[in-house]
């Protein structure tokens, strides 16, 4: 509970995470926040907080002054964690709300019927301050304190595009003419990174447990593992095409499984390959730095190999396995973007449809949900972490 | 029984014993000391076949412990390792019960028994019971390591330096804990340690070891009066004589003539005091003698200089 107190004491040191956050802040305060544009394609004109409302350009202020002022004065670590959390939230939450209410009054000052509001650096900065906020909050407690947190900041912004005060933002404007298609590409995307991880896990734990128990295999499976971690993923989904490809021609009932050269298969293996790694190493590190005499003490006690490894190595190491299986999961999420240029689903479909037709507003639409999948899956993980880790259930 | 014959080690090319007999009587307190390497911890893994000889024969009960099926053999020995070794992903009360559980005992049989040991051991079960093994200090844990080897009533304990964490003070405690426990249960214990004060206090028998052999196997009043040679005379130290009188208990070398003692006196000793304890006193006070006093503070008799002098000869090769 006191962890922190002792950092009060400690001679003083530049807080490196805060202070970034607090010159990006002070970034999303002077450039443009939003572009108004007059159609999809328009370049447009910039707009600052500064120059659109001078109430909210002091409240953001205020909330990019009190993490430079925690640097620079020691607090208590509680005040300060809480501060944290305050600033961090507003930075996050609050450019979304500018961008709605300030740019859709814009828009009809000008009146623009078609005209939308692109949220712009101003309010890219802004939000990367607030997330370095939070994220150094979920640092500093225990606990799911930080994931309830980001499920607070998630719903909030939630809660304003269900009011509708998002609605003239240019990457809901694209959402909402493809509002069917997300909800499909959300799950397709779900569902090719959890069949690539899930078949990681099934391969990747095995895998480590075994070169855990026979020295001899260790050598030859962590270089296959490690040496496809090499290859560019872009490659390694092109390479995945052409000996698929020759396997469906040459096996049709392959191809009624749906495995051919472009498509689900080769990415699902593809990033199967990737995750492979992370899971693997956590695997067999968790296994072999197991205190020798805890061991030891399993066998005196009479267990037998299998008993040895289900009831005791196992549990001892399952953290930090689960650390892997997070590690490997966030990274797939982002790399499954990557699987649409091979004709997977997924929300690299609008990302990449974006780049085709030069429309920065979709590409953003399609990059927002998967980093919001990323920070949602991060934190089931961190919760159910924290679960299984003995003894965080009762300590004082 | 427990019988060492002619037990040959290997490590590697270092011979860690090199031929070591002895044997254990049943419901003793058989203390294996030496020094630091002289392989006590190697000896008892050999029981309980956590290591392999490379020559001779182990027997329990007069069978090599090769014949027996290895898990079996383990779950009928309890094993009390130098660091504790608890899992840490289990609680103290699901420590306790491993042995047990291996061995098919309900959950409600298991954590009744561990609340049971944790009383005998003293450590309260209500603060206890849940706590993690990260969550103890160093003599908590080989406290709950002795509960554990307990647990599934043993005949036979093998115990690694079970109070090597602890400080002094508590060390003493928990010995006399394990002196009066034995009492009660009368397990065949190996107890390895190499605090010579210790082997003195809960010894029945004392085998001494330097590098990988056998110096001398004796009681320890035995060891403290004759030692065999050099080293064990060394071992031992130059204090042995006195090492040796807190083997011998007042009551049985006291006088009972209650005559002889001054009434006006205040020095005495507790009848159940060590010989040690009461030349000490003597050496306290005026007078060659002291009286003898029962817990309710009558006096029994007394005791003198010239009887502990005797007692500490007696033996005694010069
Ligand atoms: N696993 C091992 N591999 C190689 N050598 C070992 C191993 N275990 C013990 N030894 C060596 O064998 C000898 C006896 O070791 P052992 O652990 O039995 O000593 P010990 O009497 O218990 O000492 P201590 O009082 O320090 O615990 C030592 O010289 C030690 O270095
Ligand atoms: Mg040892």
């Amino acid at each position: 509970m006191d962890t922190d107190s002792g950092a009060t004491v400690e001679s003083w040191r530049l807080d490196k995470p805060v202070a970034l956050a607090v010159i990006f802040g002070a970034a999303g305060i002077l450039l443009p926040l939003f572009t108004i544009r007059e159609h999809r394609l328009d370049g447009g004109t910039g707009l600052s907080v500064l120059s659109a409302s001078v109430p909210y350009s002091v409240l953001l202020a205020v909330c990019i002054l009190v993490p430079a002022v925690i640097i620079l004065v020691r607090t208590n670590a509680k005040i300060r964690a809480g501060l944290l959390a305050g600033t961090g939230s507003v930075l996050i939450v609050l450019p979304w709300l500018l961008a709605g209410i300030l740019g859709s009054r814009e828009l009809l000052e000008l009146e623009l019927d078609l005209g939308r509001v692109a949220p712009a650096g101003g309010f890219w900065f802004l939000t990367l301050s607030g997330m370095i906020l939070v994220s150094e909050f979920s640092r500093r407690v225990q606990g799911w304190t930080g994931t309830l947190l980001v499920a607070a900041i998630l719903l909030c912004v939630f809660a304003m595009f269900r009011l509708g005060l998002l609605e003239d933002i240019a990457f809901i404007r694209e959402y909402r003419v493809r509002e069917q298609r997300f909800l499909s590409e959300v799950i397709a995307h779900l569902r090719i990174a959890a069949m690539a991880v899930g078949s990681a896990v099934l391969v990747g734990v095995p895998a480590g447990i075994v070169s855990y128990r026979y020295r001899v295999v260790r050598k030859p499976v962590f270089s296959v593992v490690s040496g496809l971690q090499t290859i560019p993923s872009l490659a390694l989904f092109g390479l995945m095409i052409a000996p698929l490809a020759f396997l469906s021609q040459r096996y049709p009932f392959l191809r009624q499984l749906g495995i051919r050269g472009v498509g689900n298969a080769p990415a699902i293996i593809a990033l199967f390959l990737y995750s492979l790694l992370p899971i693997l190493r956590n695997t067999y590190t968790s296994l072999s730095v197991i205190d020798p005499a805890v061991i030891e003490a399993g066998k005196g006690m009479g267990m037998t190999q299998k008993q040895l490894l289900f009831m005791l190595e196992i549990p001892v190491a399952l953290p930090i396995i689960l650390s892997g299986i997070r590690v490997a999961s966030v990274q797939t999420i982002g790399n499954t973007t990557v699987a649409a240029l091979i004709g997977a689903g997924g929300l690299g479909n609008f990302v990449f449809q974006g780049l085709g037709q030069a429309s920065p507003d979709l590409i953003v639409m399609g990059v927002i949900p998967i980093v919001v999948l990323a920070i949602v899956i991060d934190r089931v993980f961190a919760f159910f972490i924290g679960r299984v880790i003995p003894g965080a259930r009762n300590v004082e | 029984m427990i019988e060492f014959d002619r037990v040959v080690k290997y490590y590697g090319t270092h011979r860690a014993l090199d031929g070591v007999s002895f044997t254990v009587p049943d419901g003793c307190v058989t203390v294996l000391i030496g020094p630091s390497g002289c392989g006590k911890s190697t000896s008892l893994k050999l029981v309980n076949r956590l290591l392999e000889p490379d020559d001779g024969y182990v027997r329990v009960n007069g069978r090599p412990v090769k014949s027996f099926a290895v898990e079996e053999l383990r779950r009928g020995i309890g094993y009390v390792i130098q660091s504790a070794g608890l899992l840490p992903h289990m609680t103290v009360q699901d420590n306790i019960g491993l042995v047990p559980r291996l061995l098919g005992r309900d959950k409600a049989w298991r954590r009744a028994r561990a609340r049971d040991l944790l009383d005998l051991i003293g450590l309260d079960p209500h603060a206890y019971a849940r706590k993690y093994p990260s969550q103890l200090s160093g003599g908590e844990a080989q406290r709950v390591g002795v509960a554990r080897a307990l647990a599934a009533d043993p005949p036979i304990l093998l115990m690694d330096e079970p109070f090597g964490a602890v400080d002094p003070l508590n060390r003493e405690t928990l010995q006399n804990e394990f002196i009066s426990l034995q009492r009660k249960l009368k397990k065949t214990v190996i107890f390895v340690t190499h605090d010579l004060d210790e082997a003195v206090r809960v010894a029945d028998r004392i085998v001494l070891l330097q590098d990988g052999l056998v110096i001398q196997e004796a009681a320890p009043e035995e060891l403290l009066g004759r030692p065999s040679n050099a080293f064990a005379r060394d071992f031992v130290g130059t204090d042995r004589a006195l090492k040796r009188l807190g083997r011998f208990s007042v009551s049985d070398y006291m006088s009972h003539d209650t005559r002889r003692v001054g009434t006006k006196d205040h020095a005495s000793v507790p009848v159940d005091a060590t010989l040690r304890e009461a030349l000490s006193r003597i050496l306290a006070i005026p007078s060659d003698e002291i009286s003898v006093i029962d817990a309710q503070n009558r006096t029994l008799g007394s005791i003198s200089l010239e009887a502990i002098r005797r007692a500490g000869c007696g033996g005694e090769s010069s």
